[in-house]
């Protein structure tokens, strides 16, 4: 698999197969971290595509002294927060609920571990709903997308302390609130 | 103790089980008291209170394996004795293999092929202008009063430009209209007559042209317009639809009722 420097130096050339590769690699990231914020999946498939265009825009200010998952996921984050301020304007429709249409890529090779799996899911994203916004933007930050903690500091401009303790404090919400609805959880 | 104290002692000792007890205890004989299940809670209660809330400002970096092992041992023993915590610490190790798979999720098909269309393309100056139209356009039509304010503005526009007196355009409608007379009573019908036809086809082929360029410009702009439309009215029209249907099935389940009971009443006469 190439890395993701060599796929960005071709990009910056005009490379359009290193482009669709670029994406390829990257797509699941961006629409988990759309569908995380947006809590739509239509409004999350629009976002998640404009967040590559903002990439493909702004590929030749990336220079690679930080990390790229990072930087991408800053893009991802201002996207998402500007889609936000935008349907603040005009409330969707309807909301489309993420646990009926998204797809986990699962590596469970039977039917019944997908069962598991997918129900394992549906908890979590039951008990994410109820926290607070920031709490569970947090908690995806660093647990689900795996950023470090100083990443995220620079990302959201609060201090690292900050960070580890709304991060703890965010973990241990999340384990009460699965218990209450699966008191087997963990079991 | 001198023997006399000494015999007091013992004849006592034969006849109170407990101080015999005590005396047995001091002399490290007998089974030790068992302490009451609840002693620690009491305990705790009376001093610092419980060490519930301790332990979980510990338990994330335990499940990390970031302690020190003195404070490792020290949730350890808690968690030993307490089932609430002992079921946080189970779940905060299980989120922390389920949490990572929720990391990327897999968009529908034709995602990549979306975004492909609206970056690999070499964008004119024309293609920028009409998507900064069309986005104009979109946030226009998110507005929730657009038809009434655009009905409002164009009114407006309409009496600025031919309303008033020293309005730029006043008279250009009635002045046109003259016109018109006047090329119609200046060109004698015969000759009027007879140019018609090269005229309709000028215009005709002056219109295929425009109408040409124009549908392929605004091609984009209609779809977006009807996307936006459908996204709008779809869900309302569904909507629609099944109120009709909830009224039309509660006439009929009424329609029956009352067949219902003028029979029975009919029945009873």
């Amino acid at each position: 698999m190439l890395e993701v420097a060599t796929l960005l130096e071709r990009c910056r050339q005009g490379d359009e197969l290193a482009w669709e590769a670029l994406v390829r690699r990257f797509q699941g990231r961006a629409y988990a971290i759309a569908c995380h914020y947006m809590r739509n999946a239509e409004e999350a498939r629009d976002v998640a595509q404009e967040i590559f265009v903002r990439i493909y825009e702004r590929l030749d200010t990336f220079h690679g002294e930080e990390a790229f998952l990072p930087w991408m996921l800053r893009l991802s984050r201002n996207a998402c927060i500007d889609a936000l301020r935008r349907r603040k304007a005009r409330p969707p429709a309807a909301d489309v609920v993420i646990e009926e249409t998204v797809q986990l890529p699962s590596a469970s090779p039977t039917p019944e571990e997908a069962s598991v799996a997918r129900s394992a899911r549906d908890l979590l994203y039951r008990a994410m709903d109820k926290m607070s916004e920031s709490d569970r933007e947090i908690l995806m930050l660093k647990e689900i997308q795996g950023l470090k903690v100083e990443e995220i500091a620079a990302l959201l401009d609060i201090p690292t302390g900050t960070v580890k303790s709304r991060c703890n404090r965010a973990r241990l919400d999340l384990a009460a609130r699965v218990r209450r609805l699966d008191p087997s959880y963990g079991a | 103790m001198n023997a006399s104290d000494r015999r007091e002692a013992e004849e006592h000792l034969l006849s109170c089980r407990d101080c015999r007890e005590l005396s047995d205890l001091s002399r490290g004989e007998g089974a030790p008291a068992a302490a009451p299940a609840d002693l620690l809670g009491a305990i705790l209660a009376r001093t610092s209170g419980p060490a519930c809330g301790s332990a979980r400002g510990r338990l994330c970096d335990h499940a990390d394996r970031l302690l020190a092992p003195v404070d490792d041992d020290l949730v350890l023993m808690h968690l030993e004795g307490c089932g609430e915590c002992r079921g946080l610490a189970s779940a905060l190790a299980r989120l922390a293999i389920d949490l990572p798979p929720l990391a990327e999720i897999e968009p529908e098909a034709g995602f990549l092929a979306g975004v492909l269309e609206r970056t690999s393309r070499r964008e004119t100056l024309a293609d920028r202008l009409a998507a900064g139209f069309l986005e104009a356009c979109r946030r226009l039509g998110r507005r929730p009063r657009i038809a009434w304010e655009g009905a409002y503005v164009g009114a407006i526009a309409l009496l600025i430009l031919f309303g008033t007196p020293n309005a730029p355009f006043a008279g250009v409608p009635g002045r046109a209209l003259d016109l018109v007379r006047t090329a119609q009573e200046a060109v004698p019908a015969v000759t009027a007559t007879e140019k018609v036809p090269a005229i309709k086809m000028a215009v005709a082929e002056r219109w295929e042209e425009t109408r040409t360029g124009v549908a392929g410009r605004t091609r984009g702009v209609a779809a977006e317009i009807r996307r936006i439309g459908s996204k709008t009215w779809d869900p309302l029209k569904r909507e629609l639809g099944t109120m009709w249907k909830r009224i039309a099935s509660q006439k009929t389940t009424t329609d029956g009722t009352n067949a219902t009971e003028k029979t029975q009443e009919g029945q009873g006469e």
